[in-house]
């Protein structure tokens, strides 16, 4: 072998050293930069050096900057994309086995939330725009709560929250997302109250005020 | 993305590498498999965006939208490359349109500024900021090639395929980045570095 190519060798592995550190490097190569590791000076000191970078940056984990609040915004992305009509058409093609299964329940959910819906909210109730402070009526114990879902909170997941804390719907959403809720009868209240304030799934909840009359 | 090396998809071979298994089910639209996979990468992701972007809410939405195309592409990715692979793929392509929207300057520093080096009794987080402020000094493109082999482990084959470049270019950048850090690496010569724990 010439000077030259040991020389070319030498090069070649000072080249290929950062893989040798991080021990990807497999078959001819890596035997390659072990003979020069062995032969050459230049290489045996930039591999330490190498090695000392390796260990500083694999130590250099900087926290997470995520948190459990960005994973539940992106389940509510997700959960908003499946949903979507575009979305839809995009996996229309896939064959996958819960195919069948999943049209089902979805056939299930198109005819029975509209049903749903005209269960609960009587025809002729007119349709009120109000703020969240409104009056309230004036029997206290049908005073309800109102409170506003977080942004892509799915149907189900309203109907589930709401049915673990015996909660019923007294009106549908508004335009500004306040829906009005009823408590069953014997509930602690203040207990659902503060249930609901912790709850990520919730963005805002409003007690009615307690009111003596005039 | 392009695939330029790596074993062939064999739809009938059993799936062994845990990630890959994951993947697979989060394809059949198992939510707990995605959890998984995404407490797995997010602690990388966020470490790795963060030699890129310097807003902490920019890395955790990049880490969204990467997680979410993980989810959408799931069906489709075949075992052509390693998971890491195609997320550190996403996650790079993700972060250069952060950088654009944000139109941050990151234009290499070309300032002969010393960065100094760490008194050799100072402490390893000292350490870790002056090698930080070193990495800083280095154009995206050769920071990626200096993160993916020595934080994330990658094979310059796979750097490639992440940056979508050819191998060499790998190895050319990896050379101008060496040759940016070199007086870092000369004075780790005298850096004392703390026992592996």
């Amino acid at each position: 072998m010439t000077s030259n190519e040991l020389r070319g060798d030498e090069r070649k592995a000072l080249e290929l050293l950062p893989w040798f550190v991080n021990g990807t490097l497999e078959g001819e190569e890596r035997e390659l930069v072990s003979r020069q590791v062995l032969t050459s000076l230049t290489c045996r000191k930039e591999l330490e050096r190498l090695r000392r970078l390796h260990q500083l940056i694999r130590r250099d984990d900087a926290e997470a900057a995520a948190t459990g609040r960005a994973y539940e915004r992106l389940m509510a992305r997700i959960d908003a994309s499946e949903a979507s009509p575009r979305s839809r058409v995009r996996h229309a093609g896939r064959q996958l086995p819960w195919t069948p299964f999943a049209l089902a329940a979805s056939l299930a959910a198109a005819v029975s939330v509209p049903l749903w819906w005209v269960a609960i909210v009587p025809s002729t109730s007119p349709r009120t725009y109000e703020t969240l402070t409104r009056a309230q009526p004036a029997d206290p114990g049908a005073a309800g709560l109102r409170v506003v879902f977080a942004p892509g909170v799915t149907e189900s997941e309203r109907l589930q929250l709401l049915a673990s804390l015996g909660l019923t719907i007294a009106e549908p959403p508004m335009d500004d997302g306040v829906v009005t809720l009823l408590f069953t009868d014997g509930t602690d209240r203040a207990a659902i109250v503060a249930a609901l304030r912790k709850d990520p799934r919730i963005s805002l909840v409003t007690s009615p005020p307690v009111s003596d009359g005039p | 993305m392009k695939l330029r090396s790596g074993p062939r998809y064999d739809p009938q071979a059993p799936v062994c590498d845990p990630e890959a298994a994951l993947v697979a089910r989060v394809a059949a639209r198992e939510q707990t498999a995605f959890a998984e996979l995404y407490g797995i990468y997010r602690r990388r992701l966020a470490r790795f965006l963060s030699r890129f972007l310097a807003s902490p809410d920019t890395i955790d939405e990049v880490i969204n939208d990467v997680m979410f195309v993980v989810w959408q592409n799931a069906p489709g990715f075949e075992l052509r490359s390693k998971v890491s692979t195609w997320i550190f793929g996403i996650a790079w392509r993700k972060a250069l349109k952060a950088l654009e929207r944000q139109q941050r300057n990151v234009a290499p520093q070309e300032s002969t500024e010393e960065i100094g080096r760490p008194d050799e009794a100072a402490s390893a987080l000292e350490t870790r900021e002056w090698l930080s402020r070193a990495l800083d000094r280095l154009v995206p493109n050769q920071r990626l090639v200096v993160e993916l082999t020595f934080f994330a482990g990658c094979s310059y084959q796979e750097i490639a395929e992440i940056a979508d470049c050819p191998v060499n270019t790998v190895k050319t950048r990896m050379f101008h980045a060496r040759h940016r850090l070199r007086d870092i690496l000369v004075s780790l010569d005298s850096v004392a570095l703390e026992k592996e724990p």
